[in-house]
């Protein structure tokens, strides 16, 4: 229908808010105790937009991200060619005409960069695996292994951007925010998107980051990543002010509740009882969160699983485990940014340490969410926005060498929540330059992504500026081969 | 739905028995027969068979007339379709065929004189089918009246009072039975039509479209017609939408869409009705209309009001009475100015009784600079504007200097067409001022980045075409974005029309990759105006002593001239000035000794040439040849050049040489390095030396008309003992034609000084790994104790490695984090002489020569060319040349490169003048002279000189807090636009001129091409778009919704106006005024639909929730900015200062550093607070950091700011109450409002303080319930506080401003909770 009648597009838009539903009998006591249940972050109730579209496998998301283009070489995709030439000059034909970062663009020569690290195999399909991630080839059962996922963006920024948002300039919502405003929020006190920043090593080369990864976009601000601080106020001024209170607290909100009421009565607009339920709900996100945060209850078998850097608060570690406490509650959508990944330069040492802050931690929480039935209907991804090229930036010496950003091809895992448990997909060449086979381009990720949440990525749309969005633009295919 | 209509059918027939009778029986029957029967009825029921029956026939009657009427609609139209194709058709041909113009012109204008008439014929035709339709409309409500009548009729109702406006009414239902192409169908096609038969034309199937042209209408290769007007049936769009075949249905499963029976059944009522498309309503001009007249006409206070109430009336509702005189003047004075009405005003305008007691406010508020600060803040969405860049590092930009000329323009009501002229293309207006200049920063708000590792060109490419986004939503609500990478699928925009639009904007003399300081290029200063008459009068100053130093000084310049001939005597000594055996030109030009031994060139001047010089001399040890290029009278301009603009290129500088013995046996003489006094950017005198046919030595010939010197160093002492015979050869092959030697001279020296410097390659050792920066730099490694190279350190791990990759002039990346790294390399010299280096590095550097330390910069910084110049002296033979570079962490990089050298006293650009001539110098050679010569000979030189430097440190002083902003400029040679294959910057296509959309207007006469026309064109009253745009983003502010509710979008998707004649109407009105946006604000604010009161009904809520119709005033909650401004001026913390750069108030800690990159040599990566007044300054001047914007605001809905942003969204949400309850800049504004409470009224009544508070931040005094809600728990509170005095403190302790040690700690803390409720009242926050 047009829109040409407010009156009759109100009609067709009134089952979403409801608005007889709140305003037909007042709003005494009892009317008002039941206004205060319904989804609060996202105005949109679960189910709207007739999502899902079908049964979803996976009812959350935990994305272990790591940001700076983790190398694939020296991690997962295992090149004995590679280790045979290394120091010789990449042929020309293996790196064709791709553009090239102007970090190293201008090089000369192009020479071969061996891994330092032993591989070895594990799991059904023999995914290899770094001597640096040993945690994470013990749960090579469980893990989807994806060595082919490519991009076109060669820089942090866009890359980033790119797979976060589904486009490489800013102005997009991001995966998060899609899913929230898709199927709304499973629980009552917690945003249905969370963003973890955790801090790791400070002496590697950490890229920014851009909050619009995990932003709302054109899509209404409520849906955008509610970012859980490790130092300061976990949600931002959540914590009453010094000098108030419980029963001060309940005092005003009470109090408030009535002069609203009174308000209400006046003027009849529905705001005023949204903000009411609002109110509320800050309330009981006031006591939900230091609870979330607080792991005392953790028995110590699962504080040691994910390792002694858990007891530092917003260490990666910490935020895994974090992770699986807001899966628990219901949160949609975890996403977890790790820095530290951009190793131009003394890549072995640094790709050691931060092997050191994410391995255990990656696995226990994989391990953690089997043992209470969870993995099953949670998704877990570990990857960054690109890889690294094969060939080193600077001097290249068997001890240490860098390399520069690589987007043609690289590793991401997945594991529960549907995708395939053990499975092995995409081949790269043999200097890891260029996929050979099965490519997993990051809108095909993001469209089995949403698949495996019980969502076609062709239906989600949002108009906006006369065109229908979506996450994954006019691109991007469901990978069967990546599904359970 | 007919029921909605019995009660204005009834009034409507009512109303027209005053109409004369219509006669005739074979007719159907009149109003007033029908109204006869109505009566008749009353009076005798049973005589409604007889009603039926004769209403009944005469609808069939008008039926028939109206199938009647169909043919020839039908046929006119075709008869008008056949004139428009034949008038386009020649159309086409008259562009194509140009010999055939005339008579092509007058078949054109023929037929276009035709189409008026035919065009008459079928409105008339259209017309009476209309009439008849509405006809039929009336019948059929009459029978439906009829069957309520039974079987007890009730009386006929009182005829109302107001019968006009209910006749009124009654064609108004009927245009909204009828289908509207624009407002109902279109959509319909745009969502699941228009991709595959729209506009693009690479998507286009089956030759067919549904926005305009014929080909709906015409046979379609399988031969049926998609539409067939007035027979649905016969109509394929008809049967292919409902197809049952899912092969055969549209649209096509796979486009994922599928229409609903309501839609497929106006799409066959639509072609029932003629099925004709009309050009989407946005790109057709406004039309003038009449304000309808209305019932209610006391009611109308403006026009505005007669299109609302007009509507309100159609649809049965009744406008709200206005406001209570408190609510009204809270809403326009937040409106207005974005802050809260003072008590003081509030009582002022409630007991102020005149008429024009609001009109009054109404000035008032317009006239406050306030008013500018609100209006600018609406425009900083839609121009992206922020403090930092937005990619990747988001370092710091100032650009507050444009935010304030904003706020400025629009305090002055500087008209809209200039402040969009101004925007867009100040820059190009005659002689532009400061202010206009600053105006174009509009379109460098978008972001820039300065990544490691991005290719410029694409994130230029991104940039121009932001610009083009930005401009086009704006100013025309469209979306040219999609045509970005293909045609526009809904709106007529071609890719081509797109980058014709960006070429606009794509000669900016910008660099992708910029902002790593600050402001990028093109910027410029920006003084205030007390900095401007600073500045001028410093520059006064040093002026004065400028004149005072150069001042004419008899005897010192008598010893000056004495020792310029001496000195020129002696460096012309230097040289034995050559007299040729012969000189030829390869192209046929005459050369000519002079007696001076200088060769002028005559005759023919070919398009290359190479002129071949031979000399014998007997001199050996020859270290350099110079070459004098010398002006001449008789040359153009009297220049050195023959080229017409005076200036030359020498490709090559070539040298042979053979023993005077042996003269036929000539070996090519290698030359080692070549310098000029001067060289053209792009033609260095290396160029000349390089054995490259195609560059060369050129030396700015069009803009210096001087005589230049350049020398060229042998590899090794020339000349052979018992004589040599050198044959030079001065090469000019360069593609810049003519490009010849006019005059020149050839001189030969055995001054070994003239060798040059050797440079070795560099040695690298390291890194040497520290804990931090600081422990690396002090540390003495071993390498600062004496180079050895080949000594190992650290346990063999580190040695001295050759490495020829690190290379002079270029970031060299080294490896390491945290440590320090050691260069070494040699320097031969085959002389003594002085040396400069440029040094750039990331971070700290020491540099020692021969074991002297020559710079020592322990600073932390991202690398940049030439950070420190060092200069030393080199021995002649090996120099030394050590390097330490220190990290201190992420990038690590170093950059050398030689600037400068010197030889002997003089340095050796004062020697290349002294070598000229007197009177060929230049004045700023001669002051060179001068300048050289009393600094060494003049007593009073060093004292003049310290007093100059002072003045020129004060002028520096002053200039350095001038801000930058940055600006649009042009190239001077545009840059080439090309169309870009799927938008992709490194894949151009044709290439197309700069040109505006002219499916919407034409360029106006005399528009240049350039973005000042492109303003021009937007601002030109034929513009369909710009005004009502402009007036619908307005019509947002103070409604909360536009009259458009996309008030970003006015194309094909975007929505139809909820009252399309007001929306013309105000456009219209805003251009009539001559762009005057104050009285369109004041238009809006004084009609009485503004005025309405916010109250509403659950009936009102259920029929039209989003208040689109205007049935009451507008309610909903305050912008982000106001949120806060709202309660730091209720608390009377509110500093409301105007313009300046940005401040930053609280906020939590470490939520800049939790995203940022960390690098201290960037801006913006580490937030410290401001403290004082910047903390309470109103939020338009927060610092905005595009990568974590102001929590505070975010969380109320403000956009980051990275893109455009027309319309906000409007969200509730727990996290806002968090922030009002807990954030401490509201709980310092609850105890500072509770110190007013406690202050400003008298003590002993806490009901006189809350309601004194609850006054100021509602403007309403709270009624008896509300205050003995609060009452009650200050009470509570107070108990809670004299219990626990330390949470009072505690609670009285949060912010910055101190609390009144005066008042008691736990009242104070209880009228705290009390504020901090206030301002956390749904009321406060929301304007109503």
């Amino acid at each position: 229908m047009s829109s040409h009648s407010p009156i009759a597009e109100h009609a067709l838009l009134q089952t979403r808010r409801q608005f007889f539903g709140r305003c037909a009998c007042g709003i005494g006591g009892a009317a008002l105790g039941s206004l205060l249940n319904p989804a609060a972050f996202a105005s949109a109730p679960k189910g709207s937009h007739g999502l899902p579209h079908f049964a979803p496998k996976a009812k959350r998301v935990i994305f272990l991200f790591q940001s700076g283009g983790p190398s694939q070489l020296d991690l997962f995709d295992y090149k004995p060619i590679v280790q045979a030439k290394s120091g010789t000059e990449l042929p020309a034909s293996v790196r064709g005409n791709q553009r090239l970062t102007t970090m190293t663009s201008g090089q000369n020569t192009f020479p071969v960069a061996g891994s330092k690290f032993k591989f070895s195999q594990h799991g059904p399909s023999g995914a290899w695996f770094s001597e640096v991630v040993p945690h994470m080839a013990s749960i090579a059962d469980e893990i989807c292994m994806m060595n082919s996922v490519t991009t076109e963006a060669i820089n942090h920024d866009p890359a980033t951007t790119y797979i976060t948002t589904g486009a490489q300039l800013a102005g997009r919502p991001s995966m998060g925010a899609w899913l929230s405003y898709g199927l709304g929020s499973e629980n009552n006190d917690l945003p249905s998107y969370c963003v973890l920043i955790s801090k790791g090593n400070p002496r590697v080369n950490m890229q920014p980051l851009y909050p619009r990864i995990w932003g709302a976009g054109f899509l209404p601000t409520e849906h955008q990543g509610v970012n859980l601080r490790s130092a300061g106020d976990p949600v931002l001024y959540i914590n009453n002010p010094p000098g108030v209170d419980d029963a001060t607290r309940r005092r005003m909100l009470d109090g408030l509740a009535q002069l609203n009421e009174k308000q209400y009565e006046e003027f009849a607009d529905p705001e005023i009882v949204t903000r009411i339920a609002q109110y509320e709900m800050a309330y009981r996100m006031q006591s939900s969160v230091p609870d979330l945060v607080d792991f005392s209850d953790e028995p110590d078998h699962i504080i040691d699983m994910y390792g002694p850097d858990v007891r530092r608060p917003g260490s990666f570690a910490a935020n895994c485990l974090l992770s699986r406490r807001l899966a628990e509650r219901g949160v949609r959508f975890v996403q977890l940014f790790h820095r530290g990944w951009d190793q131009h330069a003394e890549l072995p040492r640094d790709i050691s340490t931060q092997a050191q802050d994410t391995d255990q931690p990656s696995a226990a929480l994989v391990r953690d969410l089997k043992q209470r039935g969870m993995l099953d209907d949670t998704l877990v991804i570990w990857g960054g926005e690109f890889g690294r090229t094969v060939y080193g930036q600077g001097n290249v010496q068997p001890e240490n060498y860098g390399r520069d950003h690589h987007g043609r091809c690289y590793s991401m895992w997945m594991a529960g929540g549907g995708a395939k448990a053990g499975g092995l997909y995409g081949e790269t060449d043999d200097f890891s330059y260029n996929v050979a086979k099965h490519p997993v381009h990051v809108h095909d990720l993001n469209a089995t992504l949403l698949h495996l949440m019980g969502v076609d990525h062709l239906k989600l749309t949002f108009s906006y500026q006369g065109r229908d969005f979506r996450l994954t633009d006019v691109f991007g295919n469901v990978l069967p081969g990546l599904l359970a | 739905m007919m029921m909605r209509y019995i009660s204005i059918g009834c009034v409507a027939l009512c109303g027209m028995m005053v109409f004369a009778e219509e006669p005739a029986p074979s007719n159907p029957p009149t109003v007033d027969a029908i109204v006869e029967l109505l009566k008749k009825l009353e009076a005798d029921p049973p005589s409604r068979a007889e009603a039926e029956k004769t209403l009944k026939d005469g609808l069939e009657q008008i039926r028939q007339q109206v199938n009647e009427s169909q043919p020839p609609v039908e046929a006119a139209a075709a008869e008008v379709d056949a004139a428009a194709k034949r008038a386009a058709e020649l159309d086409a041909k008259l562009a194509e065929l140009s010999a055939q113009i005339d008579a092509v012109k007058k078949d054109a204008a023929d037929h276009a004189a035709a189409a008026p008439g035919l065009q008459e014929k079928l409105d008339a035709a259209k017309k009476q089918h209309t009439a008849l339709a509405d006809k039929i409309t009336m019948y059929e409500r009459a029978l439906e009246l009829i069957g309520t009548l039974q079987p007890a009729p009730e009386p006929a109702p009182e005829q109302p009072a107001s019968a006009p406006a209910a006749v009124a009414a009654l064609p108004a239902v009927n245009e909204a039975d009828r289908v509207n192409y624009n407002r109902d169908i279109r959509p319909i096609l745009s969502n699941n039509c228009m991709a595959c038969h729209g506009p693009d034309e690479a998507e286009r199937k089956a030759e067919l479209r549904f926005d305009e042209g014929t080909s709906a209408y015409t046979a379609l290769s399988s031969g049926k017609l998609a539409i067939v007007p007035g027979d649905p049936a016969k109509s394929e769009l008809v049967a292919r939408i409902t197809a049952h075949d899912e092969a055969d249905r549209m649209p096509p499963a796979a486009f994922g869409k599928t229409l609903t029976q309501k839609q497929i059944d106006l799409l066959t009522q639509w072609i029932a009705q003629g099925g004709s498309m009309d050009k989407h309503w946005a790109f057709t001009a406004p039309a003038p209309s009449e304000a309808p007249v209305i019932a209610k006409a006391d009611w109308a206070r403006n026009p505005i009001d007669n299109f609302i109430a007009s509507r309100l009336e159609t649809e049965g509702l009744a406008p709200m009475p206005e406001a209570e005189k408190h609510s009204l003047i809270r809403r326009v004075t937040l409106d207005l100015t974005g802050l809260p009405p003072t008590l003081d005003e509030v009582t002022a305008f409630v007991s102020d009784t005149s008429t024009d007691a609001y009109e009054k406010v109404v000035d008032r508020l317009l006239a406050s600079p306030h008013y500018g600060e609100q209006m600018a803040r609406h425009w900083l969405d839609v121009s992206r504007y922020a403090d930092t860049n937005g990619y990747h590092v988001d370092n710091e930009r100032y650009m507050w200097r444009w935010r304030d000329w904003v706020i400025g323009s629009f305090n002055e009501n500087q008209p809209f067409d200039k402040f969009t002229i101004e925007q867009i293309a100040g820059d190009l207006l005659p002689e532009p001022s400061l202010d206009q200049r600053i105006a174009t920063g509009f379109n460098r708000n978008h972001m820039i980045t300065f990544e490691g590792g991005v290719i410029p060109e694409e994130y230029r490419v991104a940039y121009v075409v932001d610009r083009v986004n930005t401009t086009s939503t704006v100013w025309m609500g469209l979306t040219v974005g999609c045509a970005q990478c293909h045609d526009h699928k809904f709106d007529p925009i071609s890719m081509q029309d797109f980058y014709e639009f960006y070429a606009f904007f794509n000669s900016v003399p910008e660099k992708g990759s910029d902002g790593n300081t600050g402001n990028s290029v093109p910027l410029m200063k920006a003084p205030l105006p007390d900095q401007k008459v600073a500045l001028d009068a410093a520059q006064a100053e040093v002026d004065a002593m400028l004149a005072n130093i150069r001042q004419p000084l008899p005897e010192v310049d008598a010893a000056q001239a004495v020792w310029m001939n001496e000195a020129a005597d002696k460096v012309r000594a230097r040289w034995a000035v050559m007299d040729p055996d012969s000189v030829v030109s390869s192209g046929g030009a005459t050369l000519k000794e002079q007696y001076d031994r200088s060769i002028l060139v005559e005759g023919t001047n070919p398009d290359t040439d190479v002129y071949e010089y031979t000399v014998s001399t007997e001199l050996t040890d020859i270290t350099a040849i110079r070459l004098e290029a010398l002006t001449h009278d008789t040359l153009p301009e009297k220049g050195a050049g023959r080229a017409s603009n005076s200036n030359f290129v020498v490709t090559e500088f070539e040298v042979e040489v053979a023993a005077k013995s042996t003269p036929e046996k000539f070996d090519r003489m290698p030359l080692a390095a070549a310098n000029s006094d001067y060289s053209q950017s792009g033609f260095e005198i290396a160029k000349a030396i390089d054995a490259n046919p195609e560059t060369g030595w050129a030396v700015d010939g069009p803009t210096k008309k001087e005589a230049r010197t350049a020398v060229f160093v042998t590899e090794k002492p020339a000349g052979y003992a018992g004589g040599s015979i050198f044959r030079i050869r001065i090469k000019q092959e360069s593609k810049s034609t003519q490009h010849t030697l006019g005059r020149f001279r050839i001189a030969l020296t055995t001054d070994k000084t003239m060798g040059p410097t050797e440079f070795g390659q560099w040695y690298v050792n390291g890194p040497f790994v520290a804990a931090d920066g600081k422990t690396a730099y002090e540390t003495a490694y071993e390498p600062e104790k004496g180079v050895d190279i080949k000594a190992t350190y650290e346990d063999q791990r580190l040695k001295w490695v050759l490495t020829p990759t690190i290379a002079d002039g270029q970031p060299n990346i080294l490896n390491g984090d945290i440590a320090a790294t050691y260069l070494y390399r040699t320097i031969q010299a085959p002389s003594a002489r002085q040396i400069s280096f440029g040094i750039g590095s990331n971070d700290a550097v020491k540099v020692w020569v021969n074991d002297q330390v020559v710079l020592d910069n322990n600073v932390q910084r991202a690398l940049l060319a030439d950070q420190d110049t060092v200069t030393a002296q080199l021995v002649q033979g090996e120099n030394r040349v050590l390097v330490k570079v220190v990290n201190y962490g992420n990038q690590y990089s170093f950059q050398f490169r030689r600037t400068d050298e010197k030889v002997g006293d003089i340095p050796l650009d004062v020697e290349q003048i002294l070598l000229a001539v007197d009177n060929a110098r230049t004045d700023a050679q001669r002051a060179v002279l001068q300048e050289y010569y009393r600094s060494r000979n003049w007593s009073e030189w060093p004292a003049l000189q310290t007093q100059l430097a002072a003045l020129n440190q004060k002028k520096t002083e002053l200039d350095t807090k001038v801000p930058t902003t940055m600006v649009m400029a042009e190239l001077e040679k545009p840059r080439e636009t090309f169309m870009l294959k799927r938008g992709q910057y490194d894949a151009p296509g044709d290439t197309v001129t700069p040109a505006v959309l002219t499916n919407l207007a034409p360029m106006p006469a005399n528009a240049p091409l350039t973005r000042l026309g492109l303003a021009q064109w937007l601002v030109d009253p034929s513009h369909p778009l710009t005004s009502r745009v402009a007036v619908n983003r307005y019509w947002q502010r103070y409604f909360g919704t536009g009259l458009v509710k996309t008030s970003e979008d006015f194309g094909v998707q975007g929505d139809w106006p909820s009252h399309p004649q007001l929306l013309d109407w105000l456009s219209l009105e805003f251009i009539r005024t001559g762009w005057d946006v104050k009285a369109l604000q004041r238009l809006i604010v004084t009609s009485a639909t503004y005025r309405q009161s916010s109250k509403s009904t659950s009936d009102l809520l259920g029929k039209d929730p989003e208040n689109r119709l205007l049935a009451r005033g507008s309610r909903y909650r305050l912008d982000a900015e106001e949120v806060r401004d709202n309660a730091l001026a209720v608390s009377g913390l509110l500093v409301n200062t105007i313009g300046g750069p940005s401040v930053k108030p609280y906020q939590p800690k470490g939520i800049w550093e939790e995203v940022s990159y960390g690098d201290k040599t960037f801006t913006a990566q580490f937030f410290e607070q401001d403290n004082g007044e910047n903390l309470y300054r109103r939020s338009m001047y927060t610092f905005w950091k595009r990568q974590s914007p102001p929590p505070s605001m975010l969380i109320f809905d403000a956009p980051n700011r990275e893109v455009c942003t027309a319309r906000r969204a409007r969200t509730n949400t727990p996290l806002q109450a968090l922030a009002l309850l807990n954030d401490p800049q509201f709980v310092e504004a609850a105890r500072v409002l509770a110190q007013r409470m406690m202050k400003e009224v008298d003590a002993g009544d806490p009901a006189a303080r809350i309601c004194y508070a609850f006054q100021l931040a509602t403007a309403r005094v709270p009624n008896d319930d509300e205050c003995a809600i609060l009452t009650k728990i200050f009470g509570d509170q107070l108990a809670v506080y004299r219990a626990n005095t330390n949470a009072a403190l505690e609670l009285l302790s949060v912010g910055e401003s101190k609390r009144d040690e005066m008042l008691d700690p736990a009242e104070l803390a209880a009228y705290t909770t009390i504020a901090s409720m206030i301002l956390n009242l749904d009321e406060t926050v929301t304007k109503g």
